[in-house]
């Protein structure tokens, strides 16, 4: 943990809380919540169903807006940010990934990639197709491959493909929603093992999950119930599956003590 | 191979047409269309009244023409000349009378004038379009309205008949073009002779009447229509020309022949605007319906940093290059198209067009449609601006909602599976409420497609009723020295007549805007009335007028309005407003007394009767020719003469 924060902060949430309100009813999803995340960290939030860890994800990640309280990125302050500048914020610096996948259905697998790859800033059309080729070569997707569309793959492998798509402008925090809850257990290593790949490479990866193996590669589990963290797990750096079992004991004793 | 767009939003525009294939395949084809049409109109509505008034330019053609007695034109002629608005008098002699034509629909009476054809006037020339190189027996040149029409060929022959049944035939020699001498319904008709055979036809035995034709240059246009109504006072006068001078100016030359193409024009924009509407909701129903269908991808490109421009542009665009391509094919191939409509409005105003494309419109109507239709596309972002990623992504099923459960199928009573519509109509009421627009569109649409095809192509009497009003199947003129009311009481003994009317179409100036006055008495007793508003005149100062003239003018019921013929001005009440585009709307409508206000020494000319069903015309006009010999100067099947059955 002390290892972690000498990198410095990334990702910093001072009191934010999240309320949806109508005619005088409200609901609160995020409450007075404070997290600080350090630069190149593996953080897993996990919670029962409800707790506001998606809301917290998007939060966090500018596409959505805390209703108070302060989000920091590098230490500057994105909720000052417009909606225009929060986009270019979040295409600058974020990368996603998500339960549902969300690959076009009508460009190929390359497209899916390119299409990201090529928005916004003025990078050199060959310069990103070379490094759509390598991120794709490290998931496994073959040559012939990248001209499938996406119905043509496995669940596994659009979700690698899902994955190069939000490494593919090199973002500073990968954000990830439930990324195994739809694949089955060999295609769910394979994703995680890129998501651990990521941040040993220096990118923060935060991903919200059920998934006891996905939270297993986390350095730090944070069990968020009601929209307030409830308590925070320090696994530190996953270094093989041998010690797995080691880190599988400390994290179910924390969830059992959170009562999950 | 496939298509590698360099930027991300060349790989959604990419994307996104080869998804909307069939709907922008139709979108293309509605866009050729509206393109087509729009080009076709502008033709029409910009380009035709360029082709007359280049050709009267080309022609130098006068402002004001005149048929008058020879003994009248020197006189004529020292008037218009000391009349400083105008700026140069030509006169030629011509022969003229009144005969029947046979046309391939049947005979229609005209005025004929025959011009020599190797004399050319100072103003005004006639210029030969197409003629025989071998000489024919009895050559006559016609106006190319007749080779428009279909009626005759180089070398058919052509007989003219008066109505003291004399028959003069000739051969068709060739078709000239002549700015005034080029109809057959309307004024003069001219026919164009050889020398030698206008000389040998002025010398027969029974000659045509010898006329003078006058021609005057008025370089102020606005000056045409008073120096018209000066000239057409004079004339009426006691010590004027008398009753067989004719005139005829610019203005109504521009009316004869602008209200064909208007009408065409009119017609085809407002087609186009309906399917350009189509084309727009079509636009519109698609990029709203991929953005719902694809709420998570677009939610997952805004995440990724696509703005919802981009992604809107991404379904915008191509829509407006399939309607850029669409409307460049329609304008092109409206091309095709055009000789049909130019041979058609020939056959109306005898002027021959061969128009070439034109580069500017077409551009223009391109890129006014493909600027239309980016507008949905705009009116689609607004939308999706509002939309936040996580809704999106959501597919606009907000994890927290508090929208109203309408219809709750606890209380409600009733059919469930219309309890289930209407909440289904109610949860998506932007897509409801544009079922109904297009719905109401089209159904109007439909509408209006049906009741113009019902009024205008398929019912020409209904169409002619729209032009000139009221009219019977048979029309007469009384001769000068006959007495009208006489002459009408013996019409109406005759059996067959269901009603005749002393009826006289005559100008004048209503608010200094030359007019035409229908100058009768029962106007309410017309069978096709034109009200719009009010009521016809029942006295003498009052008067009903066209709705163009009431607009120009300023005008409405229960206003007075100054009328003027000649030298003469008085006042009238306006009591009811005309919806009609005869002489362009700027129609007056006068009893005899009102008109004697103007002209006291009025007489009436003209008598239009109806027969009663089942009874032919021509047994009308032979029993008028029997029991009226000599008391009419011409008697004419009007039902035939103006195409109607």
């Amino acid at each position: 943990m002390t290892q972690i924060q000498q990198q410095g902060t990334v990702l910093k949430a001072s009191q934010i809380s999240k309320t949806y309100a109508h005619d005088g009813l409200q609901q609160h999803i995020l409450v007075n919540l404070d997290l600080d995340i350090t630069r190149g960290e593996y953080v897993v939030v996990m919670g029962p169903s409800g707790a506001g860890k998606s809301t917290l994800m998007h939060v966090l990640s500018g596409m959505d807006s805390p209703t108070l309280g302060e989000i920091e990125f590098d230490g500057a302050a994105i909720g000052a940010l417009n909606p225009r500048r929060l986009t270019d914020f979040r295409r600058d610096h974020c990368g996603f990934v998500f339960q549902q996948i969300h690959l076009l259905d009508s460009l190929s697998v390359l497209d899916n990639v390119l299409a990201v790859g090529l928005l916004g800033r003025r990078r050199r059309r060959a310069e990103v197709v070379r490094r759509a080729g390598e991120l794709l070569d490290r998931v496994g997707i073959e040559e012939a491959d990248r001209g499938k569309f996406p119905a043509m793959l496995s669940g596994g492998e659009a979700q690698r493909v899902a994955v190069v798509r939000a490494l593919i402008n090199s973002p500073a925090v990968v954000f990830a929603d439930e990324p195994t809850g739809q694949l089955n257990s060999e295609s769910s290593s394979a994703v995680l093992d890129l998501l651990g790949e990521v941040s040993a490479g220096g990118q923060t990866v935060l991903v919200v999950t059920h998934d006891l193996r996905s939270a297993l590669r986390g350095d730090r589990v944070l069990y968020l119930r009601d929209g307030a963290i409830r308590g925070e797990c320090v696994l530190g750096r996953r270094r093989d599956a041998e010690h797995d079992h080691d880190r599988l004991s400390r994290l179910t004793g924390f969830l059992d003590e959170m009562g999950w | 191979m496939s298509i590698r767009p360099a930027s991300s939003f060349g790989v959604l525009a990419l994307r996104n047409l080869r998804r909307a294939r069939v709907q922008l395949a139709v979108v293309a084809l509605l866009s050729l269309v509206a393109g087509a049409l729009l080009n076709l109109g502008a033709l029409c509505g910009i380009r035709y009244p360029q082709l007359i008034r280049g050709e009267a330019d080309r022609l130098d053609a006068p402002q004001i023409v005149l048929l008058t007695p020879t003994t009248e034109a020197a006189r004529t002629q020292a008037y218009l000349r000391s009349d400083a608005r105008v700026s140069q008098v030509d006169s030629m002699t011509v022969l003229s009378e009144r005969a029947s034509l046979r046309l391939r629909s049947g005979s229609t009476a005209a005025d004929v004038v025959y011009v020599d054809l190797d004399q050319q006037p100072a103003l005004g020339r006639t210029e030969i379009l197409e003629r025989r190189d071998a000489t024919v027996q009895d050559p006559v040149y016609l106006p190319h309205l007749f080779r428009a029409t279909g009626d005759y060929g180089i070398g058919d022959p052509f007989t003219v008949t008066t109505p003291a049944g004399l028959t003069r035939t000739f051969h068709v020699a060739g078709f000239f073009e002549n700015v005034y001498l080029g109809f057959i319904t309307m004024g003069a008709t001219g026919l164009g002779l050889p020398h030698d055979e206008y000389v040998a036809l002025g010398n027969a035995s029974t000659p045509p009447d010898r006329l003078a034709f006058l021609r005057a240059k008025v370089p102020d246009r606005k000056q045409i229509t008073p120096v018209t109504a000066d000239l057409t006072a004079r004339l009426s006068a006691p010590s004027g020309a008398g009753h067989r001078s004719w005139v005829w100016n610019w203005d109504g030359i521009q009316i004869v022949t602008m209200t064909g193409p208007m009408l065409y024009a009119l017609s085809l924009v407002l087609f186009a605007l309906v399917v350009t509407l189509i084309v727009l909701m079509a636009i519109g129903f698609w990029i709203r319906g991929a953005i719902d269908q694809d709420l998570p991808a677009i939610g997952m490109l805004e995440t990724f940093g696509f703005r919802s421009g981009q992604i809107v542009r991404g379904l915008a665009l191509p829509a407006a290059l399939v309607v850029l391509l669409g409307a460049t094919v329609g304008v092109v191939a409206s091309y095709a198209a055009v000789p049909l409509i130019a041979e058609s409005l020939a056959g109306q105003t005898g002027m021959p067009w061969h128009p070439r494309p034109d580069v500017v419109s077409a551009v223009v109507i391109v890129l006014m449609l493909t600027l239309a239709a980016l507008v949905p596309g705009m009116l689609a972002a607004r939308s999706l601006r509002r939309l936040e990623p996580v809704a999106a992504l959501r597919n606009r099923i907000a994890s927290r909602t508090f929208r109203r459960n309408w219809l709750p199928l606890s209380a409600a009573r009733g059919n469930l599976q219309m309890h289930l519509g209407l909440k289904q109509a109610l949860a998506n009421r932007t897509q409801s409420i544009l079922v109904a627009v297009v719905c109401l569109v089209v159904g109007l649409g439909s509408i209006f497609s049906a009741s113009l095809f019902t009024n205008v192509p398929s019912n020409k009497e209904n169409f002619m009723h729209m032009l000139v009003g009221d009219y019977g199947q048979v029309a007469a003129r009384i001769a000068p020295d006959a007495d009208p009311d006489a002459v009408l009481a013996e019409v109406r003994a005759i059996p067959g007549v269901q009603k005749a009317v002393l009826k006289d179409f005559l100008q004048g100036s209503a608010a200094n805007t030359q007019s035409l006055a229908v100058v009768m008495d029962d106007f309410e007793g017309q069978t096709f009335s034109s009200v719009a508003e009010g009521r016809e005149p029942r006295h003498a100062n009052e008067i009903a007028v066209g709705a163009v003239l009431a607009r120009s003018t300023g005008k409405s019921v229960g206003q007075s309005i100054s009328v003027r013929v000649g030298s003469t001005t008085a006042d009238f009440l306006i009591v009811g407003t005309l919806s009609t585009v005869q002489y362009g709307g700027d129609r007056m409508d006068l009893t005899t007394a009102g008109y004697r206000r103007l002209v006291p020494n009025f007489q009436h000319e003209a008598l239009d009767i109806a027969v009663q069903p089942g009874t032919s015309p021509t047994a009308v006009i032979d029993a008028m020719s029997r029991r009226l010999d000599g008391r009419l100067s011409s008697v004419t099947n009007q039902q035939q003469y103006l195409g109607c059955s």
